[in-house]
């Protein structure tokens, strides 16, 4: 079967990662987050998307990610996941990919708990891998184990 | 479009046919001639009839079959429609409706036995009487019981009584056979008012009919399009701005063009939302019946202002505690017809509905004219219940002893009917009414009747909320739990706060307040006050408990519209909510209750009272509010808080002369000035100069806001209801009371109101008063 999938591509502390467009309502570039005091760490606050409120997922608290890269966070991708919105922060957008069923490969086990648990699989491209994570786990898991590290 | 869908349709359709059917037989047993009437009953029936043979529902089927085969003998004058045929054809729409829930609920039609109730209408349609014993029995909806409140009895069972009996031991029994009863009513009152007498013109019934189908939309959907009519505006603000930076005359008139589009495009979409009150008055005429029939008093109903348009979430909040209310009006006001012409009353008691705006909130009333809340039973059953000692419940005026209606398992009906008496209703209702922010009062008068009057906000989705900050975020407070605002000075050596076993409090007026740092509770920051500090309090009241909520900054008054924070926040028990700011900044909507509670203080609080003599004495020593001013000459006054709408700060330069008295411009309003001063004697006039701010104290009459001069606001403060009487009396004062062993004026607003009317007025009125024209 060779049915390509589209996926929106974004970058986030160095990762590669791409979500099926069919999630994604939007992109927008510097949206105002209001925070909310005494949430769940993952949520960084919520904001205003035409008039809906909609909350805004911290994605390096979410994968457990180190080390923020200098332009953090400067885009949110708009999901529409399970009947409502969130939207996710990340350090900059890439193109659309359109990637055959043949390069990819479910999550190598060497990932931890955490990414395993978000990351479908591994699409590896000629120079890189792009992590294809699920938008309808990352809203779930508020509560956060210990620190664990993406890559093992 | 699916079976589903389809079904759906079917419901919304047979339950419009069904509240269609109640109000046309209610009317049809004051007007029972009118053809035109019965056969729209009858071709109703029918409709009810097909759809149902349609979707194969047997019972449905059955009972409409046999209501229609009865009211095709009405029709065509082969039978006349008496009292027991209405009653009949009543029991079999209630049985309709119920089995048309349990389809809602279930999509299947429930099974139950209506063979008793068809072989009734059958009967009647061919011309016998009916065994008067048997009972129908309609299977209540699934889905009911368990919903059925015990004030809420719902009429599922319907027990025919001997036709002869109902026939004889109710006589007078106005709805049935006087139709002349609801025009004696309208004559009866005031030709001009709006009123609705529930017996429209017999030669236009079926008007209402004639009105176009409107069309259903999902409340959703319209939810959605007011976001973004809302949004739209915030972007219109954006775009005006540079109308003026590029002064290009094409693109302001289409700016222009849109910022018009814009602001009718809100206000109607506001509209949309709001439905008319009498979508839930129409189940009232058949109430009013069945009640009245059940306790065999006679009761009209009159209705007033049924167009009256509220928030559609706020109709249905507001549709069971009006049932309650109407029920107790009837179980417990209206007397017997023969208590009434005992009285000299009309035997026919009346029932008022009424609604209308009223300072951007709907009021409504419920009225009747029967005997009025028994204060001596109310007094005996509180001493009774250890409420109040014996001497204390003679110190009670009428208001205290209304109170103890709205107590839970306060009932002075000492038998429990199935109507009322079990003590759940009063207390329900109001919180009902308290939970969409609207409020109850009842005045009663023994022998004359009782109003139960709600206050009901527009619409649930617009508050207003006052906006305070906390470190860098602005914070909203809805308005309604906010009680005032205290601006507290702590002295060098931090004097001003005190311990209550580990809760911080101060004192306000002698009180102790606990107080709640909103930096705390929020985790903004773990800052204690400093010495020398100024706290802005605000005031707040949450589960019977006053505390006061530090803040960093007071910001602004604003109407807000409350949006949920979704599910992913649902955990977070600080925040009732956000909403959109002006700028598209989102700004989150406190919870006071949640986060009393969740403070820990209110268990703290209940376990120690902080005042515990003074707040037992205070429900029963009855003191007024009144704000403390100060005027040139005359440095303690005060003015009943209910006089005072609000304090305003206006600068001289405001302030235009028109004709011969100063105006502002105050919203939409131009509010005329009253310099207090030249109506107190003893006070001094005080020219104001260009740079001045004048303090103002803001009432309105009848909607037009006064704006009264006065040098200084002081305080507000809780003072003995009564007051000492000036000896001699003086012009513009009502009396004085003491405070600290101080003596404090208080003035009497509505004679300077009309001190300064005659003047107007009358030109021959001696000018001495006014210190303007002497000067």
């Amino acid at each position: 079967m060779s049915a390509s999938t589209d996926f929106a591509t974004f970058y986030l502390g160095g990762h590669y990662f791409g979500i099926n467009v069919a999630d994604v309502l939007e992109l927008n570039r510097n949206m105002d987050v209001t925070p909310v005091p005494k949430s769940p760490k993952i949520v960084r606050g919520i904001m205003n998307l035409r008039g809906q409120l909609v909350p805004a997922i911290d994605m390096y608290e979410r994968l457990n990610l180190e080390s923020r890269s200098a332009k953090a966070e400067s885009v949110s991708i708009i999901l529409q996941c399970d009947g409502y919105l969130i939207a996710i922060l990340v350090d900059d957008v890439g193109e659309i990919l359109s990637l055959e069923q043949d390069t990819f490969e479910p999550p190598p086990s060497n990932f931890s708990t955490v990414s395993r648990e978000l990351v479908l699989g591994v699409h590896k491209l000629s120079d890189k891998l792009l992590l294809i994570l699920d938008p309808k786990r990352i809203d779930q898991r508020v509560d956060q184990p210990k620190k664990q590290f993406l890559l093992a | 479009m699916n079976d589903d869908d389809i079904l759906v349709e079917f419901i919304i359709e047979a339950r419009e046919i069904l509240d269609q059917l109640d109000l046309d037989f209610v009317q049809l047993e004051i007007t029972p001639d009118d053809k035109k009437l019965v056969g729209n009953i009858f071709r109703a029936m029918h409709t009810l009839k097909g759809s149902s043979g349609f979707f194969a529902f047997k019972r449905l089927e059955k009972v409409s079959h046999a209501g229609e085969s009865l009211l095709g003998k009405i029709r065509d004058g082969q039978l006349a429609l008496d009292k027991q045929k209405t009653t009949i054809l009543l029991s079999a729409l209630d049985s309709l409706r119920s089995i048309i829930e349990g389809v809602e609920a279930t999509h299947a039609e429930p099974i139950g036995d209506d063979s008793v109730l068809v072989s009734q209408l059958l009967e009647l349609a061919s011309g016998k009487g009916i065994d008067t014993t048997a009972t129908i029995n309609t299977p209540p909806a699934p889905q009911k019981t368990a919903e059925v409140q015990a004030h809420d009895v719902q009429s599922t069972e319907v027990q025919p009584s001997n036709p002869d009996a109902v026939e004889s031991a109710t006589p007078t029994n106005a709805v049935t056979e006087t139709p002349k009863v609801s025009s004696v009513t309208l004559s009866a009152d005031d030709a001009e008012s709006t009123e609705q007498v529930w017996a429209p013109d017999p030669a236009d019934p079926v008007k209402n009919q004639e009105i176009v189908a409107p069309v259903k939309v999902n409340l959703e959907l319209l939810d959605r399009l007011m976001n973004l009519v809302s949004e739209m505006v915030l972007a219109r603000n954006r775009l005006l701005p540079f109308t003026n930076q590029f002064a290009d005359h094409d693109f302001s008139s289409a700016v222009r063009v849109i910022d018009l589009l814009t602001l009718e495009l809100q206000e109607r979409m506001m509209k949309t939302r709001m439905q008319p009150i009498s979508q839930v008055w129409t189940k009232f005429p058949r109430l009013i019946r069945d009640v009245s029939n059940e306790c065999s008093k006679n009761v009209t109903l009159i209705q007033e202002g049924a167009e009256t348009e509220l928030d559609r979430t706020l109709l249905d909040a507001i549709r069971d505690p009006l049932v309650h209310i109407i029920r107790n009006s009837i179980d417990h006001g209206i007397e017997i017809p023969s208590e009434r012409s005992i009285a000299g009353k009309p035997e026919t008691g009346r029932v008022l509905l009424r609604a209308s705006h009223e300072n951007g909130m709907v009021v409504i009333e419920i009225a009747d004219d029967g005997a009025g809340v028994n204060y001596d039973l109310v007094r005996q059953i509180a001493v009774e219940k250890g409420l109040v000692t014996l001497q204390q419940s003679f110190s009670l005026n009428d208001l205290q002893l209304l109170e103890f209606i709205f107590l839970p398992g306060f009932s002075t009906k000492s038998q429990v009917t199935n109507l009322s008496g079990r003590g759940v209703g009063m207390d329900v209702v109001k919180t009902n009414i308290a939970n969409i922010g609207g409020s109850i009062d009842i005045d009663s008068q023994r022998g004359v009747g009782t109003t139960i009057r709600l206050k009901i906000p527009l619409t649930l989705a617009i508050m207003p909320a006052l906006f305070v900050r906390c470190g860098n975020e602005p914070y909203a407070i809805p308005q309604n739990s906010i009680l005032e605002m205290v601006r507290l000075e702590l002295g060098s050596d931090g004097t001003g706060l005190e311990d209550f076993y580990g809760t911080p409090v101060f004192r306000l007026r002698n009180q102790l307040v606990p107080l709640l740092f909103l930096n705390h509770q929020l985790d903004v920051n773990q800052d204690k006050p400093l010495p020398n500090a100024v706290l802005n309090i605000a005031i707040l009241q949450s589960s019977g408990i006053r505390f006061g909520l530090v803040v960093d900054e007071v910001l602004n008054m604003q109407e807000v519209v409350v949006k949920p924070l979704g599910p992913l926040l649902k955990g977070v028990d600080n925040f009732a909510g956000a909403t959109i700011l002006g700028n598209g900044h989102v700004a989150l909507i406190l919870d006071i209750d949640g986060m009393a509670m969740q403070s820990g203080m209110v268990a703290k609080i209940q376990s120690r009272p902080l005042n515990p003599v003074v707040t037992q004495d205070r429900v029963f020593e009855e003191e007024v509010g009144m704000l403390l001013f100060e005027l040139a000459g005359q440095p303690r006054l005060a003015i009943h808080l209910e006089h005072v709408e609000r304090l305003e700060m206006i600068s001289s330069k405001q302030v235009q002369r028109n004709g011969n008295r100063d105006v502002i411009q105050y919203g939409n309003h131009i509010m005329h000035l009253l310099y207090l001063n030249h109506y107190i004697e003893g006070a001094n006039n005080t020219p104001h100069s260009e740079d001045d701010v004048i303090p103002v104290i803001v009432h309105y009459t009848n909607g037009i806001p006064i704006g009264l001069v006065v040098s200084q606001v002081h305080d507000i403060i809780h003072v003995s209801k009564n007051l000492h009487e000036a000896n001699p009396p003086q012009k513009g004062l009502l009396g004085c009371v003491s405070l600290n062993d101080q003596v404090i004026n208080v003035i009497d607003l509505q004679e300077i109101l009309m001190m300064r009317n005659l003047q107007e007025n009358s030109k021959e009125y001696p000018a001495v008063i006014d210190m303007d024209l002497s000067a």
